[in-house]
């Protein structure tokens, strides 16, 4: 299947479209003003011109609490999935990028997550590229680019009149397939244009210096610079929990009587509980060895363990930082 | 009033004579960060690096958060037997200086370690409010005018300029002691505290609604949170070894964000910020969601200044009310057995 284009004033149309499926995500302004993945709705029309909500859509695949299994009077059952599809319209190419390396970890790995490749395999993403990339913003440097396709089944340009809408998967094939009716093809100029407009967009990205990284990090393991770096941590988790490959997890049982729940929810390695052992040693005592972990894992071992970097530079843990801490002066600083 | 610029210039002659004299081990203070309306702490211990310290109106965070781990001694028992407490200069607003002074108060940091450098602060600017502001624009570079204005450069290259009081963090604008009471010295001329009644405006509209509405806008304003902990860890108050919320032995709180686990996270962190709170407003700047996390809080603080005439971080020798037993007290609020 080819190049398809749909005029934008038809793009309520192909939503509703996709809404027969299953449940239908698009941007819409919440009411705080911001820009976020909401549940497409009359009430909230669509919004094309936002830069990235400040919540990644990994929470779709991998929620914040999830409920693993549920027991009563000694006896356990798994709740299962909610039934049907899920479509993401408007995810940021940098933030599709990163279910690839979710996949990684929960799919491809030693082991296979049924929890996360129940959802992932419910989820149809249509990435949105990007034409106005803001001053944070590194994907270009990271593998990506702000019209790259990866990790999206179908990637829509926005153009003057319409969105270019180009299959990146079998699954986002099938899903224009089922619309086809309200598609025309992209004849090659509207393709051409696209591309420059892509282009456009990846001129403006600054490029960050991290080829390489991987080796250098393994070399600045006992450099006194990360004690320097971390000062500034506060401890928080807003750089993990706003990040799209951050993937830690806790698993608690919740008990109340003789019955209760075993949910995993989102955890993040700035915590001093994070690496507590039961005995009451903790590998990674002071913020020094907790920042150390955060870049070593996204920047050396993703690289070693998944050939891949764990960072997507859409530049979230920069802008939300509370002690304006900034990842690429960090990477800076110890060498990297 | 004396210009952000020029108290900069004071501010690093100044850490640059402390370090330089070795009066002092360490000088944290601001540093410019890589975006606009940022900064990011610095601990200088150089003289020859006083240069990077900075002053301006986005010098947000509160400093005293970070003081507590500057005096623990370290865990290593070895380590521990050689090291004594370091000497440390601290840049202050007037509620900074508060913080520091209830720290004091708690026994968590030494007067006698410290030098604090006040500010006759004019209020800081929220990130947030400056760039919903700006709209769909982004600032590549934001500064203060001659008026104490702020002036943003967007990308067409276009200057905006931003009124201050627009912008100013809300804690700012309710702040009535913006210059540091307690201090070593001061930098700039102390401008105009807000009038008394500017901090109780929002409590008395929350008060003022229903019940069910107070309770639905409480549950609205919590369903935001991610239960990242930035407004616990930007807090200078919070600075508990083992903290209710991390003990997992029972774990009195579920770790997600189901709402009773999150409702319970904020009325905890409420009740302990009564007659504590300095109201600095970082907890509502380090929010990513932004969540008005003093919501409850404001209202905490004023019953305790109301019912003992105290608020936190006046003077060193206060006692405060919850650390204090008094034959005296009213005990109205206890039921008769």
């Amino acid at each position: 299947m080819t190049e398809k284009r749909i005029p934008v004033t038809d793009l309520d149309g192909l939503l509703a479209r996709f809404q027969e499926k299953g449940a239908v995500y698009a941007p819409a302004n919440d009411e705080a003003g911001d820009v976020a993945l909401a549940p497409l709705a009359r009430s909230a029309p669509v919004v094309l011109e936002y830069r990235n909500f400040r919540l990644s859509p990994k929470a779709f695949v991998l929620p914040q609490n999830q409920t693993l299994l549920c027991f009563k009077d000694g006896r356990a059952e798994e709740p299962g999935l909610p039934a049907g599809q899920t479509v993401l319209f408007g995810v940021r190419p940098c933030d599709a990028r990163a279910m690839l390396a979710l996949d990684k970890v929960f799919l491809d790995g030693d082991l296979h997550d049924p929890y996360y490749a129940g959802l992932r395999a419910r989820t149809t993403v249509i990435a949105l590229a990007c034409t106005r990339p803001m001053s944070s913003c590194f994907c270009t440097s990271v593998g990506g680019g702000p019209g790259d396709g990866a990790g999206a089944d179908v990637l829509a340009v926005p153009m003057d009149a319409d969105l270019l809408l180009m299959p990146q998967t079998p699954r986002g094939e099938a899903l224009l397939s089922s619309v086809a009716d309200l598609l025309h093809d992209a004849g090659p100029s509207a393709v051409k244009e696209a591309q420059e407009r892509i282009h456009a967009a990846e001129e403006q990205v600054a490029p960050v210096k991290v080829e390489d990284c991987a080796p250098r990090l393994r070399a600045a393991y006992n450099s006194p610079l990360w004690e320097a770096v971390s000062r500034r941590c506060l401890g928080c988790g807003t750089c993990s929990f706003l990040c799209p490959t951050c993937h830690c997890f806790d698993i608690t049982d919740e008990v109340r009587g003789r019955h209760g729940r075993r949910v995993r929810t989102w955890d993040c390695c700035a915590y001093p509980l994070f690496t507590l052992h039961a005995s009451g040693h903790n590998p990674r005592p002071t913020p020094k060895e907790r920042w150390r972990q955060r870049i070593m894992h996204k920047f050396r071992y993703a690289v070693e363990n998944f050939d891949r970097l764990f960072c997507v530079g859409c530049g979230r843990c920069i802008r939300h930082c509370p002690a304006g801490m900034d990842l690429r002066t960090v990477l800076k600083e110890v060498g990297a | 009033m004396t210009a952000s610029h020029e108290i900069e210039t004071r501010l690093r002659e100044t850490a640059e004579g402390f370090l330089g004299a070795k009066k002092v081990d360490l000088f944290l203070g601001y540093e410019k960060a890589s975006l606009p309306f940022r900064t990011t702490p610095v601990f200088v211990t150089a003289p020859e690096e006083a240069t990077r310290l900075a002053w301006n109106p986005f010098c947000a965070a509160n400093l005293a958060a970070y003081l507590p781990r500057l005096f623990k001694a370290p865990a290593d028992a070895r380590e521990a037997k050689t090291w004594s407490p370091p000497t440390v200069a601290v840049v202050v607003k007037g509620c900074d200086a508060r913080s520091v002074v209830a720290l004091i108060q708690e026994h968590q940091v030494p007067r006698d370690r410290l030098v604090l450098v006040g500010i006759a602060c004019r209020g800081i600017v929220d990130t947030r409010k400056a760039e919903r502001m700006l709209g769909e624009q982004e600032a590549l570079g934001a500064g203060e005018d001659v008026n104490g204005n702020i002036r943003a450069v967007v990308e067409d290259g276009t200057e905006v300029t931003l009124r201050r009081e627009q912008v100013l963090a809300d804690a700012c604008l309710e702040c009535r002691s913006p210059t540091p009471a307690i201090r070593d010295l001061l930098l700039g001329s102390p401008g105009e505290p807000r009038e008394a009644d500017a901090a109780r405006r929002q409590p008395a509209d929350f008060e003022s609604q229903p019940l069910d509405s107070r309770w639905a806008r409480f549950q609205q304003m919590i369903s935001k949170c991610i239960r990242c902990n930035a407004c616990r860890q930007a807090c200078p108050m919070c600075y508990c070894r083992d903290c209710l919320l991390d003990q997992t032995r029972p774990r009195w709180i579920g770790a997600g964000t189901d709402l009773s686990d999150v409702a319970i996270y904020h009325l905890v962190r409420a009740f302990h910020m009564a007659g504590r709170c300095t109201e600095c407003g970082a907890c509502v700047r380090a929010c990513p969601m932004g969540i008005d996390v003093r919501l409850l809080v404001r209202r905490l603080n004023l019953e305790v200044e109301d019912l003992y005439g105290y608020r936190p971080g006046e003077a060193i020798d206060a006692t405060p009310p919850l650390s204090a037993f008094a034959m005296d007290d009213p005990q109205e609020f206890l039921t008769e057995p």
